[in-house]
């Protein structure tokens, strides 16, 4: 009985402490979640709902019109077309980021002074706090066919100018370029981070038993720098998907739409066109694509790898 | 150790009933999150359906002021106007707001879709049609006081089914003229101006100045969405033809059109008085091309004589007529309506807003707008008058050509008319497709777009 008592006493205690706990959590997180709903869930479902609609903002009619805006993307040359320009600029530009931002990290982690260190990685992060528009704007004047920074370069090594925005077959890849100098300082951090956690003992005894260079950057450090490498995959590929602001400023989709992306397809159908509906027609489109290769990512990227 | 949910620390041997623990969270997680995200569906299913009609308020009494938006480009203009009609008008104060011409569309379409929008607005008269469909502009009481007044093409934006929604100020014309540098054709010893396309063309060639492969100065420049389109609409009105079924649908792969279509590739394709280099430069416009010397001839509207002459400080450039495509016939082409003044619906002070427009439509307020913003006179009167044309000299080539000028015709949409002409043209510069297949294309597009409108 003396036992029963105090077993039930502890459950009290428990349940009292539990009920305090879940009390909380419900005042502190529900303002925010509330806010999160109104401004960032909500948004996403109106736009699903929206796809089904001949929807304008200044009609007081919109018909419901099913699955004909989804039946209208198949058809649509340019919505095809802005998907697989969109793809491109992924499947280019992520490897890119990656392998340049990876370099660079284990290069500057490898330096031994300090201040030194601390100074690259700060240049390096620079450009990711420069505004978009702006940095898109000053490269769009350096990509200039007559006077511009770079084909002066060219002129002054007597080679002859490019049509870095000008040439459908290369301006997709100056604005790759304009992207990657904007962006690399972020991952070159979270890279730097995830080096810095690698316990030392594991190269020091992968160096103990003779393994060169080449055999810790294959066995050690990308192994265990793997879920870093997943996080910042994921999250690259989910921008770059996103991608509007270059190819607004330094483009608008020409020439003869080679840079037309699909972010900035979806923008021109609402705020230019007035299709509403359609545009989140596409907008969904993307969410799906995004969500779908993101889930794959992560099945595919999972660590095997603890420490 | 595994941590497993809710902060429990779990030996191996309790792993399965961790496991399950997991579970239940989970799946009790998704059915909340499944049955509020069909809850929030339906809910937008419900609210995009339709949207409820406001009622008008009733009409006050005493002082009004009426809120009026315009493009802040033409803010000097239009505070003079506003100003002039607050002194003579003790009881109307007109609050002016302006803003740039890019952020305007979608401020307007949102005020006026939020039912929020001002009393009255300058706007272009191809964006209205829209507004007018959804009944959210007021119609124009004494229309057909006006109808004979202004150029056919200038009322046709503001008009749907027969209703004039709205009063002009300006004659948009993008045709009928071209940016010239009379110098550079005394220097050739080439006659001036140009009185056929078959001049223009040997001219645009001889004038051509190439540093390689690049352009240093282009013979004959067209290059932006507005001239490739009315260039190609131009030579199928000059052709006697025309682009529009009786349907309401555009007809672009008439002989007609594909000859004028052609005609525009060649330009580039044979002739190589320009090119595409350009195209993809979002920071200028063809006109500063020419205002920069990049151009010997460069096919705008005139407004951009203005900015020559205020922005670049120019004087030795002119402003030549361009010839018909066919020689004998009228040089017609088509035009969009410009910049005019409309009522909304829902303002609470219609006869103030009407007494308004009547005083920016009076002769003198007219004139006085047109040459403050150096628009061409959508006015007959103003237009023909010898001393309006004295004091605008480089506007006389556009107004000798305003008799021929056509409406665009109900596009809905004339934004995307141009975007899918001026990229199906590049493709077809391109060699990417040809132009008969290029044209085709184009003419789908517009009638998607136009049968979305109707439908």
């Amino acid at each position: 009985m003396h036992h029963g008592a105090a077993w039930t006493s502890e459950k009290r205690k428990r349940s009292v402490q539990k009920r305090r706990e879940t009390r909380f959590v419900v005042v502190w997180l529900t303002p925010i979640m509330v806010v999160f709903a109104l401004f960032s869930i909500l948004p996403v479902f109106w736009g699903i709902g929206l796809s089904f609609f001949n929807y304008s903002a200044l009609s007081v009619h919109n018909p419901f019109t099913g699955l004909a805006n989804y039946q209208r993307i198949l058809r649509d040359p340019l919505v095809l077309k802005a998907i697989g320009n969109t793809f491109q600029f992924v499947l280019i530009a992520v490897p890119a980021n990656l392998l340049s931002t990876l370099v660079i990290a284990m290069g500057v982690n490898a330096v031994r002074s300090r201040v030194l260190k601390n100074t690259l990685r700060t240049l390096f992060f620079l450009p990711t706090i420069a505004p978009v528009a702006g940095a898109a704007l000053i490269w769009s004047t350096m990509y200039n066919l007559n006077g511009g920074l770079f084909n002066e370069i060219l002129g002054f090594l007597s080679i002859g100018p490019i049509k870095w925005l000008g040439n459908p077959n290369i301006a997709m890849l100056s604005v790759i370029l304009t992207t990657l100098w904007a962006d690399v300082g972020y991952n070159i951090v979270i890279f730097m981070a995830g080096l810095d956690a690698i316990p030392d003992v594991f190269y020091e005894a992968a160096r103990m038993d003779g393994a060169r260079r080449w055999y810790l950057l294959r066995r050690v450090t990308l192994p265990l720098l793997s879920r870093t490498t997943l996080f910042v995959t994921v999250m690259t590929v989910i921008s770059y998907f996103q991608m509007f602001t270059q190819v607004q400023v330094m483009t608008n989709g020409d020439p003869q739409n080679a840079t037309r992306v699909l972010t900035l397809h979806i923008y021109t159908a609402a705020f230019q066109y007035m299709d509403m509906g359609y545009a989140s027609t596409m907008a969904t489109t993307l969410l799906v694509i995004t969500f779908v290769i993101s889930l794959v990512q992560l099945r595919i990227g999972r660590s095997r790898w603890e420490y | 150790m595994i941590r497993c949910g809710r902060g429990l620390k779990m030996q191996k041997k309790h792993t399965a009933s961790c496991s399950s623990q997991l579970a239940r969270i989970a799946h009790t997680a998704f059915a909340t999150f499944a049955v509020v995200a069909m809850a929030l569906i339906v809910t937008s299913f419900a609210a995009a359906g339709g949207q409820t009609e406001v009622t008008k308020p009733a009409v006050p009494s005493g002082p009004v002021t009426l809120t009026w938006w315009g493009d802040s480009d033409f803010e000097d203009a239009n505070m003079q106007i506003a100003d002039g009609f607050n002194n003579a008008n003790q009881n109307i104060t007109i609050k002016y707001q302006g803003f740039p011409y890019d952020a305007y569309i979608p401020k307007l379409q949102a005020a006026f879709a939020a039912r929020q929008a001002p009393d009255a607005a300058q706007v272009f008269g191809s964006w209205m049609p829209n507004y007018e469909k959804n009944g959210l502009l007021a119609a124009i009481p004494n229309a057909q006081e006006y109808q004979n007044r202004f150029y056919a093409p200038t009322t046709a934006g503001y008009t749907y089914k027969g209703v004039l929604y709205g009063l002009p100020h300006e004659f948009n014309i993008e045709n009928g003229g071209v940016l010239t540098y009379p110098a550079m054709f005394k220097a050739k010893g080439l006659a001036y101006p140009p009185k056929s396309w078959d001049e223009i063309v040997k001219d645009g060639q001889a004038l051509t100045v190439m540093s390689g492969n690049l352009f240093k100065v282009r013979g004959f420049d067209f290059i932006n969405t507005d001239s490739v389109m009315f260039l190609f609409l131009a030579n199928i009105l000059q052709q006697g033809a025309t682009y529009w079924t009786s349907d309401g649908h555009v007809n672009f792969t008439s002989p007609q059109a594909v000859k004028a279509m052609q005609f525009e590739v060649d330009l580039i394709n044979k002739y190589h008085l320009t090119d595409l280099s350009e195209v993809a430069n979002t920071d200028i416009d063809s006109s500063d091309t020419f205002f920069k010397g990049g151009a010997a001839m460069s096919m705008r509207g005139p407004w951009v004589i203005a900015v020559g002459q205020q922005q670049y400080k120019l004087t030795d450039f002119g402003y030549a007529p361009l010839p018909s495509f066919v020689p004998g016939n009228p040089p017609s082409f088509a035009a969009e309506s410009g910049w005019g003044e409309v009522v909304a619906t829902q303002t609470k002070y219609k006869e103030a807003a009407w007494k308004f427009l009547d005083y920016m439509m009076s002769k003198p307020i007219e004139e006085q707008f047109n040459l403050a913003t150096y628009t061409v006179p959508a006015d007959k009167a103003i237009a023909q008058d010898p001393a309006f044309a004295e004091k605008v000299p480089l506007m006389k080539t556009s107004l000798n050509m305003l008799q021929y000028g056509r409406p665009l015709g109900l596009v809905w949409d004339r934004d995307f008319l141009s975007n899918a002409i001026y990229e199906g043209y590049q493709t077809m510069v391109a060699k990417k497709e040809t132009v008969e297949e290029g044209l085709k294309k184009i003419q789908d597009s517009v009638n998607t777009m136009i049968d979305q409108h109707t439908n």
